[in-house]
């Protein structure tokens, strides 16, 4: 190497370090943060997805757990309904003062803590839960995790079955374990079995996850990643992660967002499966109208009872309203969070289909796009819910050309969030 | 110039190695994954227990200080209808199996072969699918008489009961045999 070289050689030194520091350094302000070195409390929220809530599911167990240098320690589960966590003293009624479509809907601003997680998102409910917990608890904490019932059978599928009081649990049968030490089996005092169930459970997921060997901890992070972008798995940090919150996701263009709470349903929801159809029609002025129609198959053999929220872009006008089903109320139009929110409450006989239509117009939601025209429509999925079926049709004004389009048509089965594009001229 | 150009080439062919070596290890990495979540979300291979006695379906087998008979095994169709019929309270039953599954439901009858109390659990009884496959149980109920023995994980002497267990099969699977794995020797009962 001539003399001539050293200058390049040392430059080349220098960016090769900068771009080392650029991506280890934040790391390690996020390993700080998340409790990989030093210390942080998180509370915990087992969301019982067979039930639906807004933010993925029933609260059926809350506690917390500290993450001390990577470590796990002071695991504490507690039985959501039985308020043992706040010593039974005070009351669990929680004033959560929004969002309107539910106070409104119920007329009431209270509700008990286990049922509060009644925000259209996660994000705007773990703080109100991490202030709500201090209040009760006296416990102060550092983010909020949240798993519900297919994260427990993920996590089974990446360890293998494990072993708890003596029993095998699997993948298959960790839901009606589950459920059998929620509803059946008695724990001390007579409460039911489920925190202790949990506790042992996630201790034997824990030590299998430890004692995994590579490629087993590769699968239990790959799993961790699968479950947290289908909003199985949320993890509200601040300040370290933020994409892992499940918040709402407004973005320029249009959006689409349900959000069901089963409302007297029973464990139906992983056996109600959804469609959402969306069609729009997009006229020379920019503005636009859209159908929506979301449609319940109830595959159990009980009446489903869902109180759904549809999330659309601000300043829609709702046109019209048609019901199919046996029973229903509404629809009732309110706002937040810059968003057009229409909610109604529905009823699904058994083995039956049952649907509800809004059609509304919406000003432009067309982005810039050069000499083009380029509609977005965001469809983000639900917490909790396993998979939904979305159908989308988009009607260009007359004499359009389409350029490009993609995730237009019928039967797109989705697990996550969808992003539907049109360009044309 | 030359041995600059020569430089050139020789960090070239490092950085093409590197890559490709990167792309084989990614490969290598993303097939172990794959083998491995394939083989972690399987049912456990079915391992026969020894010793253990044989028996066929409705035939008493006594084993230590238990007698187990099975009794009949049901389409999990009737899950809710076998539940509403055992179980006075009724609010614990059999919800619909997961997607691509269905509920096998068994009917047990299981006695104290001795004088003594006798410990039994339902979480002993392992289905054995036709794909050589464990099945563990999901649901488990008896009937009104003897649903505290079940709670207890245990019978008084000469106690008896009818006991039903539900467990999630593949839709593809069909049950071939139960067994009874905590007593000694194991029971082992072949339903085909």
């Amino acid at each position: 190497m001539s003399e001539s070289d050293r200058p390049l050689r040392y430059a080349a030194l220098v960016i090769i370090v900068l771009v080392l520091a650029a991506i280890v350094l934040p790391s390690i302000g996020v390993l700080n943060d998340l409790g990989y070195v030093g210390a942080k409390t998180y509370l915990l929220v087992l969301q019982d997805n067979t039930e639906l809530r807004n933010t993925g599911g029933l609260m059926a167990c809350v506690g917390s757990v500290d993450v001390q240098n990577g470590g796990l320690q002071n695991l504490k589960l507690y039985y959501a309904p039985s308020n043992t966590y706040a010593n039974g003293t005070l009351s669990a009624a929680v004033n959560i003062g929004g969002p309107e479509s539910f106070t409104e809907f119920y007329n009431s601003t209270y509700v008990r803590f286990w049922d509060m997680n009644v925000q259209y998102d996660f994000a705007t409910f773990a703080p109100l839960y991490a202030s709500a917990w201090q209040q009760l608890t006296g416990q102060h904490s550092d983010g909020v995790i949240g798993l519900d019932l297919t994260g427990l059978q993920e996590l089974l599928k990446a360890t293998g079955p494990v072993t708890v009081a003596n029993e095998t649990i699997t993948w298959r049968n960790v839901i009606d374990r589950v459920h059998f030490a929620d509803v059946a089996a008695k724990g001390v005092e007579g409460e039911p079995a489920l925190n202790g169930f949990l506790g042992q459970l996630a201790s034997k997921i824990i030590t299998a996850a430890q004692t995994a060997n590579p490629v087993g901890k590769l699968l239990l992070l790959s799993t961790f990643h699968a479950l947290a972008q289908q909003q199985h798995l949320l993890i509200y940090a601040p300040g370290a992660l933020t994409n892992y919150d499940g918040a709402i996701q407004t973005q320029p263009g249009d959006y689409l967002y349900v959000v069901d709470a089963n409302s007297g349903g029973a464990k139906a929801d992983l056996n109600v499966n959804r469609t959402i159809t969306y069609h729009t029609y997009l006229y020379d002025n920019g503005t636009q109208t859209s159908n929506v129609t979301i449609t319940y198959a109830n595959n159990c053999g009980w009446t489903y009872k869902v109180f759904t929220t549809t999330l659309v872009p601000n300043d829609a006008t709702l046109l019209n309203a048609r019901y199919n089903s046996s029973y229903h109320l509404g629809p009732l139009v309110t706002y937040a969070d810059n968003l057009t929110t229409i909610s109604s409450y529905v009823e699904v006989p058994a083995h039956a289909t049952a649907n509800v239509t809004y059609e509304y117009s919406l000003p432009s939601t067309l982005l810039p796009a050069g000499v083009f025209s380029h509609y977005d429509l965001y469809v983000q999925k639900q917490a909790g819910i396993d998979q939904f079926t979305l159908n989308t049709a988009v009607t260009l004004p007359q004499g359009a050309q389409i350029i490009h389009e993609s995730n237009v048509g019928n039967g797109i089965v989705a697990n996550g969030d969808v992003q539907v594009e049109v360009i044309y001229r | 110039m030359r041995r600059r150009t020569k430089a050139i080439a020789a960090s070239a062919a490092v950085a093409i190695a590197v890559i490709l070596a990167a792309i084989v290890l990614l490969a290598t990495l993303q097939t172990a994954l794959t083998t491995e979540s394939a083989r972690n979300a399987l049912d456990p291979v079915y391992v026969q227990p020894q010793p253990n006695v044989q028996a066929r379906l409705a035939q008493s087998a006594t084993a230590g200080n238990l007698t187990f008979s099975v009794q009949n095994v049901m389409n999990g169709t009737n899950a809710l209808q076998v539940w509403s019929s055992v179980n006075a309270t009724n609010h614990y039953a059999p919800l619909n199996p997961i997607p691509g599954s269905t509920y096998a439901v068994i009917n047990v009858t299981v006695a104290s072969a001795i004088k003594g109390a006798t410990p039994f659990s339902y979480s002993n009884i392992v289905l054995v699918g036709s794909d050589g496959r464990s099945y563990y149980a999901n649901y488990a109920e008896s009937n009104a008489s003897c649903s505290a023995s079940l709670a207890a994980a245990q019978f008084k002497p000469g106690g008896a009961c009818d006991v039903y267990v539900a467990f999630s099969i593949p839709d593809d699977v069909a049950p071939a045999k139960i067994v009874y794995t905590a007593s000694n020797p194991a029971v082992v009962v072949n339903l085909v």
